[in-house]
């Protein structure tokens, strides 16, 4: 099952940030006293996590980017790291459409 | 603290094997010297609580200056150079330095992830929308007990309905919230009242630390240990908690060493993540270290942050495992609990390079096994409480 729908919009959990680790040069996700590394293509799907796109707008993102992956393979990768990262507290999802400016 | 929750996450794979092989060359050249995550600010030992498991020294009448703003934040600046990426502002409770907000502001400009450790007291909302406005990423609130006799007897003072308010605001102005709650044989009864208060509160995350018996717990250690049974049904409790309220509120436990036969990893390790500086600018692998005899802690006065770090004394004296007494030495637990907690083998045994007398193999484990029969006598009336007494500003 798919703790998150295709048309959540995900985003970083409140006190959650990105910070580059200058000495490694990889990425972390910080919150209170904890830090979590983003792996691989894992920092590319964090960054589009910005509630405004919905969980299959960043599909179809990394799809135009990687055209040599096949897009239900990329559907499945994003949804497992969601699930990943929102059952850790780090993302949450706001399934209605943002306030139009 | 809870440094085994500091795990990465994520999924992916990393690169090719030419930069696997790169990686693993600059590592044996680093592996020598560890990397400080977390910086431990102790802002100041002053408090206007007096709880009686207080991790300060005991011993504070030469309390000293404190460190002024422009040292902190070049200390700050120094310890991001050397890769710390969190910092902690705790004391001594640090609201009652006046010149926090820009503490605040000089951490988030060295980029650190700012958490605030605080009893919330003295607080008001105006003050906390500025040490939002300057940075603050996140704060920690802290709870003494859900009654309010309770919080008195244990703490010297009542605080529970300025605690809830500030809490409220933490909310309001859209910060993380910790709560965190100190449990011992006093509030252990009230556990679930204590997590009902927190989802109250709307916590984001629940940090339950029993009494570590060092500092101002030692002396109290028969008034606050608690028994075998008490922490079988907090382990219950904590269970059942984390199961209803899974994916809204995290909840952290750190079990009592007493009753574990096996040491905490203290500090992950002497001098492998975390880095202590107390309000007087001493740089200390732990918040206790400074009570061990014969260690010299330089000063970040007087000797760079980087330079204490990686070559002064103290900080080499328990790293690694040549230092290790038997039976550590050849133990398969001995890169995972690092021997254990240096001041408790201290403060139980009278030397401090024993094995922590917490472990079952340690040759004075009958220290803890005698104190964890026995508290308190299970007598009633409960023994007195002996509350940390206010520090004296010299």
């Amino acid at each position: 099952m798919s703790p998150v729908g295709d048309d959540a919009r995900p985003r970083l959990a409140r006190g959650v940030r990105l910070r580059l680790d200058r000495i490694t040069g990889k990425t972390l996700l910080l919150r209170p006293e904890q830090g979590f590394e983003l792996r691989g293509s894992s920092l590319e799907v964090v960054k589009l996590c910005t509630a405004t796109l919905t969980v299959a707008e960043i599909v179809d993102h990394l799809a135009g980017s990687h055209p040599d992956v096949d897009r239900q393979q990329i559907a499945s990768d994003v949804s497992r790291l969601l699930g990943e990262l929102m059952g850790r507290g780090l993302i949450t999802s706001d399934a209605r459409k943002p306030e139009s400016t | 603290m809870s440094g085994d929750d500091n795990a990465t996450g994520g999924g992916g794979a990393d690169g090719g094997a030419a930069a696997a092989a790169e990686a693993a060359a600059v590592v044996a050249v680093v592996a020598v010297v560890p990397r400080p995550y977390t910086l431990v600010a102790e802002l100041t030992y002053r408090c206007p609580l007096r709880c009686a498991y207080c991790s300060n020294p005991v011993q504070l009448s030469n309390l000293g200056a404190e460190l002024d703003t422009a040292t902190w934040s070049r200390v700050f600046q120094e310890a991001e150079a050397l890769g710390v990426m969190q910092v902690t502002l705790t004391g001594g409770e640090p609201l009652v330095r006046p010149d926090l907000d820009e503490l605040v502001a000089a951490a988030r400009a060295s980029d650190l992830y700012t958490t605030l450790i605080t009893s919330g007291v003295p607080l008001e909302r105006e003050r906390l929308a500025r040490l939002r406005d300057a940075g603050l990423d996140g704060v920690q609130l802290s709870f003494q007990d859900s009654d309010q006799a309770g919080a008195l007897r244990v703490a010297g003072m009542d605080a529970l309905a300025e605690k809830r308010q500030v809490a409220g605001w933490i909310r309001e102005l859209g910060l993380p919230l910790t709560l965190n709650v100190v449990l011992h044989r006093e509030n252990l009864p009230r556990l679930p009242d204590l997590i009902g208060l927190a989802e109250i509160l709307k916590a984001d995350r629940l940090e339950l630390a029993h009494v570590q018996y060092l500092g101002w717990a030692l002396p109290n250690r028969s008034a606050l240990l608690p028994t075998a049974a008490m922490i079988a049904e907090a382990r219950a409790t904590v269970a059942a908690a984390r199961e209803r309220l899974a994916g809204r509120m995290e909840i952290l436990a750190v079990l009592p060493d007493y009753f574990s036969d096996l040491p905490r990893a203290c500090m992950e390790g002497w001098g492998q993540k975390y880095l202590v500086v107390a309000p007087d600018g001493r740089v200390l692998p732990c918040h206790a270290a400074h009570t061990l005899p014969g260690l010299n802690f330089d000063n970040v006065t007087t000797r760079a942050l980087k330079d204490i770090w990686e070559r002064s004394t103290a900080f080499n004296r328990f790293r690694g495992t040549d230092w290790m007494p038997a039976p550590c030495r050849t133990c398969d637990q001995r890169e995972i609990d690092h021997g254990g907690c240096r001041c408790q083998a201290y403060h139980l045994t009278g030397d401090m390079t024993v094995t922590d007398p917490t472990c079952r193999f340690a040759p004075q484990h009958d220290l803890v096994l005698s104190a964890r029969s026995a508290p308190g006598g299970g007598a009633s009336p409960s023994p007195p409480i002996q509350l940390r007494r206010p520090p004296t500003v010299g």
